[in-house]
Parts: C-alpha cells; structure tokens; sequence
C-alpha cells in the first residue's frame, strides 16, 4: 500500500480516518512521524492558546496598563510630567507672543450699541419767545422775569399796580443769560427809556406773545413756543424727528469722479415745517464739489416735518449724503 | 480539573436547565472556554472580553428557548461562533480600527515572547524552535478565512468531534472535512517551510 496523501493524513489528524488509512497510520513508520510531527505542533498550538486565553482571562486592566510600562514606571512618569510642563509652557510662550497678542485682540469684538434712542432725552428744547405793547420804541433792557413752566402773568417792564399781584414769569427750562436790575426787560436790549417793545400780546420786545423777545410765545428771544435760544427745535423732548420722502439722489461732480474720490458729506439743516429744508450747513466737507453737490440735492429733498403738540415745527437735523462710485 | 469534569458532563436536559435557578453559575463555569474560544478568533482581549459577555449574557436571556438538543456547552460555542462572525462583518470595513488595534500574540499575553510549551524536558533549542513553531500556527491561524479559522480551532484548540463542530457551526460533516483540510493544508505548508 502507498503511504497516505495529504488530505488521509489530514484525515487522520481530524480523526476520521478511515480503517485501512488507520492501520496504514500505525504500521508506516514515515507515515506516523509525519502525523505525529504534525500533532505534536498541534498540541503545543493547543496548549499554548490555553495558557494564552488563561492568562488574557486573568490579566485585569491594571495589570495590562502596568505593562505598558515595562517597569519604567520613573521613566514613564518623568515623561508625562515633561510633556504636560512643554504643553504649558507652549501655551505661554504663544500668549506671549506680540502677533498672537495683536491677533486675539482684534477678533474680540466690544459691542456698544447705540442706546441713545432708549436714554431719556434731556429736554433741550429750544426755541423762544417775545411780546410787546405796540410801543413805539424798541424793548429796554432790563432784568428777566422768573422762569416757571407756565405763564400766568406777561412781564412787564411797568410794574402793575394789583391788590395781588401775580409775579411775571416767562416759560423756559434753562438758566437764561441775565443781569441784575430793577425792573423787567430784555437783557440783550439797548440801554434806553422803559418800553416794553414794538411787538403785540404783552411781554417785553418785537415779536408775539407774552414772553421777551424778538419771537413768539412766552419764551425768551428768537423762536417760536417758549424756551431760549432761537431757531429749531431738536429731536427728542416731544419732538418727532422729520423723515425724508423725496430724496433724489445727488450728482457726481466731474473732479470727484475723475479722482474717484468716495466718502460721505454731512450736513446740518433746519428742516422747516413745510418740510423743506433751509439753513443748509456743512458738518463734514468731502471736497472736490461734492459738498455743494450734496446741498443742491438736499434743497430739492422734502420731509414730513417734524411734529411738536401734534403741529410742524422747525426741527434741526442731521443728513449723511453719502457719496460711492459703483 | 474543573474545567475537565464541565467539558464531560453529560447532556442535561434543557427543561432542567431553565428551571434551575443557577444558571448563571452553570454559564460561569464555560465562561473561560467560550473567551479562549473568541480570544483565538478576534485575537483581542478587549474585545474578546466584551464578546464573551455578550454570548453569556445572550444565552442568560435565551435561556428559556433553550431546547436542550445539545450539550449545553456546544449551545454557547454556537452562540460565541454566530458572535464572532458578526463581529468580524461588522469589522470588515473597519479597517483602520484593525489596523490599529494591536493584536494579541503569542508576545503580547504577558508582555515577553511566550515559553509556554509543555515539554519541559525539552532542550533550550528545541524550546525555541518548539515556540516558532507555536507562534507560526497562530500566525496561520490568524490569516485563515472566518469558516476555517473556528473549525480549524474548534477541532485543534477545543478538542471537539467532527459531529459536535456540525452543531455548532450548523455545516454539513462535508463542508467542515474540506475547510479542515484546507485549514490543515495551509499550516503545514507553514510547518514545512520551517524545517
């Protein structure tokens, strides 16, 4: 009989071989050798597995981690303190550095909304006022009456002779330039004999009402509805602000365009209550004819004025006109 | 010796099992020989561990569909084999996990190249080439496609019949005679080349 193929004496290992390739296993000597040189490999791949898969079964965490270390447990712990100290002191070093300085402060952003719209405005109302008798000379100079937030009694620069008599005053929220004297006039009056002005509706002055002054009202001095200091309104204390509704744009002026010359113009202007704007001032020039550019387009603009007791008023205002060639 | 007289209890029957309240300590007593099991397959003892917990925590909650047409141990390596091939699936993609994942050796269950051979009578060449010999089967072993790789284990490392590998494996005798064969083919080729 031949000696076995491989796959009888594959047979013989899985044991199922069959009887002859058995009997033919025990009696060749070659045969068996090569079948026990093939089980003795399996057998110590067998019980070196089972010590394996013992000893992995044992090896708890700890034990395992401990290896890693090989019993440098020194080495391995002086290690780990070096990398956290560079890891440190890299950290320094970068916060130390002059760009990375410069580079987080820019991207930290402060945020300061503009809250002005929600403070309460102080009430900067201006305006004014003015009287007179239909005398025939201009007011005398004199002192101011007492500033009350209502007018009950005009002044006069003759004091009226009343069983009780009710002290003048003029409507103003604010100290009003004054000058000690006797009796009631208009202290930026000329010196002269005692008038209480060419204006009609009691007070002192040229305008109307009882106040002093050349305006109207019970203020003191140019302007309109009490108050001092002459002119417009501004927004806030009651004022409404003027919104534009007409606003064609303004044009480029040739030098402005040949230099490509970009930027805003700001203006100051006196929106009056027919919504038109007068008293055109420049805050903020650009140049090169673009400032007179920004006011011939601001003159055509027209407004909803804006609105003080529910009645236009002049109103002073802010315009940007900003100017950017596309 | 434990481990002996668990490997060659007799068949109980299922019903008894189920009903026994403990069960959980009759699983604890295979719980070594289903991780050595898992352990030679994924050669991961994380894994293996977590493995083995899933098959007897599997087997704890199937306990009562347990029929009892098979040894109880024989149950629990089907379970471990199914395990193990759905593990394996799963990993199949995971290529840089395995990658990275160091496997476990023959060096790496305690941390030097391993002298366990059960010859102590034998020489210290002989030693050395006994282990190379241990450690190229492992390798083999490792390479082995997933069908043969457990038949090759369950008949090698478990010691189990060709019938008991059927009925954990659920493949015909045939089908296990020829991954056996290729299995044995491939590590003597290995033997082979060593001497």
């Amino acid at each position: 009989m031949n000696h076995l193929s491989s796959q009888q004496i594959s047979e013989c290992l899985m044991g199922a071989a069959g009887p002859d390739q058995a009997r033919h296993a025990r009696e060749c000597g070659a045969c068996r050798a090569e079948i026990e040189r093939l089980e003795t490999a399996l057998a110590r791949f067998r019980s070196s597995v089972r010590q394996w898969s013992h000893e992995a079964e044992g090896a708890g965490v700890y034990q395992t981690t401990y290896r890693l270390y090989r019993g440098n447990g020194a080495l391995a712990g002086l290690s780990s303190a070096l990398i956290h100290a560079g890891i440190l002191g890299l950290l320094f070093l970068l916060g130390s550095l002059k760009p990375v300085q410069i580079a987080v402060r820019e991207t930290v952003s402060l945020i300061a909304p503009d809250l002005s719209a929600f403070k309460p405005q102080p009430r900067k109302m201006q305006g004014g006022g003015g009287g007179g008798a239909r005398e025939l000379r201009d007011a005398s100079k004199g002192k101011l009456p007492k500033i009350a937030p209502k007018q009950f009694a005009p002044p006069r620069t003759d004091p009226v002779e009343a069983h009780l008599p009710v002290t003048p005053t003029i409507v103003a929220d604010q100290p009003l330039p004054n000058l000690q004297a006797n009796n009631y006039g208009d202290p930026l009056s000329k010196l002269g004999m005692a008038s209480n002005g060419i204006g009609a509706g009691g007070g002192i002055g040229n305008g109307r009402g009882g106040g002093v002054g050349p305006g109207s009202g019970a203020g003191f001095g140019p302007g309109a509805s009490g108050g001092f200091g002459g002119g417009a309104y501004r927004i806030g204390g009651g004022v409404s602000a003027p919104v534009p509704i007409y606003q064609p744009e303004p044009e480029y002026s040739e030098e402005a365009r040949k230099a490509k010359w970009q930027g805003t113009v700001l203006l100051t202007l006196v929106v009056d209550p027919n919504g038109k704007a007068v008293d055109i001032r420049i805050a903020k020039s650009l140049g090169l004819g673009l400032d007179q550019k920004a006011i011939e387009a601001v003159e055509k603009w027209r407004f909803k004025p804006g609105m003080k007791d529910g009645k236009p008023v002049p109103v002073i205002a802010t315009v940007e006109v900003s100017f950017r060639l596309l | 010796m434990r481990q002996m007289s668990i490997e060659a209890s007799p068949v109980i029957d299922g019903a008894d099992i189920a009903a026994t309240e403990d069960f959980e300590s009759l699983l604890e007593l295979h719980r070594s020989r289903v991780f050595r099991f898992i352990f030679a397959s994924v050669r991961n003892r994380e894994t293996a561990e977590n493995l083995t917990q899933d098959c007897l925590l599997r087997a704890y909650k199937a306990r009562d569909s347990f029929r009892g047409d098979s040894a109880l141990g024989t149950w629990l390596m089907r379970i471990a084999a199914n395990l193990v091939r759905s593990h394996e699936t799963s990993n199949r993609l995971k290529f840089w996990r395995r990658a990275l994942r160091p496997e476990a050796g023959p060096a790496d269950a305690r941390g030097e190249a391993i002298d366990v051979v059960p010859d102590r009578h034998l020489s210290p060449e002989a030693m050395v080439l006994a282990r190379e010999q241990v450690e190229a089967v492992w390798r083999v072993a490792a390479r082995l496609p997933e069908r043969q790789r457990t038949v090759f284990l369950l008949r090698f490392v478990e010691d189990m019949e060709l019938l008991e590998i059927a009925a954990v494996t659920g493949m015909k005798e045939g089908t296990i005679k020829t991954h056996l064969f290729r299995a044995l083919n491939a590590v003597r080729s290995v033997l082979e080349k060593r001497t």
